[in-house]
């Protein structure tokens, strides 16, 4: 069962390193290297968005729009990812960021600034999804959770001519842990750990291995109905 | 890459996924002219209330019509308690501050500016369903304003 978000992501998200629950996270190296002396905690700092952050805190609008640029695709998929309709996933899009206008003078760790946003994208579309009496349930990896053959019944798969509609079917049909981790990384620059471990509480060392489970059932989900997409 | 270990037909496979996404399922334009236009709400020189309880209160057995919602934000500088009512797409918020201020509503409408009453109670209608912030400038200590965390209502 998912725990309850936190009320404040900006003291959900954990900003001190080895802090009790302190998810592990690794962000990548671009331009400096500053390793943190706590093992469990190690960050490479991306300069260029750290920049971006600080000089939008200062009012900077052109770096403003840039992080709107790189990040809005990864807020926009944590949202869907949790099923969220048209109008509550825009709902949650427009707070995310205005919450991080709000923050942006206190926000410690500039560079994780991705991470941030995924997290509180992914509280403010599970407190929509609560308060809309919807009982959220994060599904485990498990294989039996998702029946296959209602999502590629025979009238489906027949429908399902496009190939964006397959693949579509094929996220669809996976959990909701699955979908929101691919579409992540699907949408995070570089395909980077650093955004997607805070978001899913999932400990960074978790993330090679849940991914590798997540792309093998969208490897099967495709492979049912449409292996010419495997290269197979 | 750096950092991740995929190989080459993972990173094709999710090439593939953020392409269906991007043809299928795009960032709405809405989305990213509300986010640029986010960064003229910075305002240094408000404290920023955070969000200290966020009750749903039961609707005498009515579901999903007439929900109310208790809503409470703290700073140092002062306690603002509201309860919002939903009517389809419009809120009223009824609520309290701990002592008298002016607030200013923060929605997808046009700011609505109020004067609480001197206990510090005040009642605002015609706000917009969506992201909502109150800015409030306390009488006692115009000089130190707070601002309440969004919240979607």
């Amino acid at each position: 069962l998912q725990r309850p978000a936190p009320l404040d992501p900006g003291r959900a998200f954990p900003r001190r390193p080895g802090a009790p629950g302190a998810p592990r996270a690794h962000y990548r190296a671009q331009q400096l290297v500053s390793r943190v002396a706590d093992a469990r905690w190690e960050v490479v700092v991306d300069v260029d968005v750290a920049d971006l952050v600080r000089a939008a805190g200062a009012g900077d609008q052109s770096a403003w729009n840039s992080l709107v640029e790189r990040f809005s695709g990864l807020v926009w998929s944590v949202a869907r990812g949790h099923r969220l309709g048209d109008a509550d996933a825009s709902d949650v899009a427009q707070t995310v960021w205005l919450r991080l206008v709000e923050s942006l003078p206190q926000l410690r760790e500039p560079a994780a600034v991705g991470g941030w946003l995924a997290t509180t994208a992914r509280n403010e579309s599970l407190r929509l999804l609560r308060r809309s009496g919807l009982e959220v349930v994060e599904d485990d990896l498990g294989l039996e959770s998702t029946p296959a053959d209602e999502i590629y019944s025979p009238e489906a798969v027949v429908e399902a001519h496009e190939r964006r509609d397959l693949v579509r079917r094929a996220l669809d049909a996976l959990p909701l842990r699955c979908r929101t981790l691919l579409r992540a990384l699907a949408y995070s620059p570089d395909n980077s750990y650093a955004d997607i471990s805070v978001a899913l509480d999932m400990p960074v060392g978790s993330i090679g291995p849940t991914r590798g489970r997540c792309l093998d059932r969208l490897r099967q989900g495709l492979r049912a109905d449409a292996p010419h997409l495997l290269g197979e | 890459m750096p950092g991740t270990d995929l190989n080459p037909a993972d990173r094709r496979l999710l090439a593939e996924v953020r392409s269906v996404l991007d043809d299928v399922d795009p960032v709405p334009d809405a989305i990213l002219t509300s986010a640029r236009a986010a960064l003229t709400w910075l305002t240094i020189d408000a404290e920023l209330a955070a969000l200290a309880e966020d009750t749903a209160l039961a609707s005498a057995g009515v579901r999903s019509t007439g929900l109310r919602r208790s809503l409470t934000f703290e700073s140092d500088g002062g306690v603002l308690a509201f309860e919002v009512s939903e009517d389809g797409n419009v809120r009223q918020i009824v609520g309290q501050a701990d002592r008298p201020a002016d607030l200013t509503v923060r929605h997808n409408g046009d700011p609505i500016t109020v004067a609480t009453d001197d206990q510090g109670r005040f009642r605002i209608g015609g706000v917009l369903a969506g992201p909502v912030s109150l800015h409030c400038v306390f009488r006692d200590t115009p000089e130190s304003p707070i601002v309440t965390s969004w919240i979607v209502v």
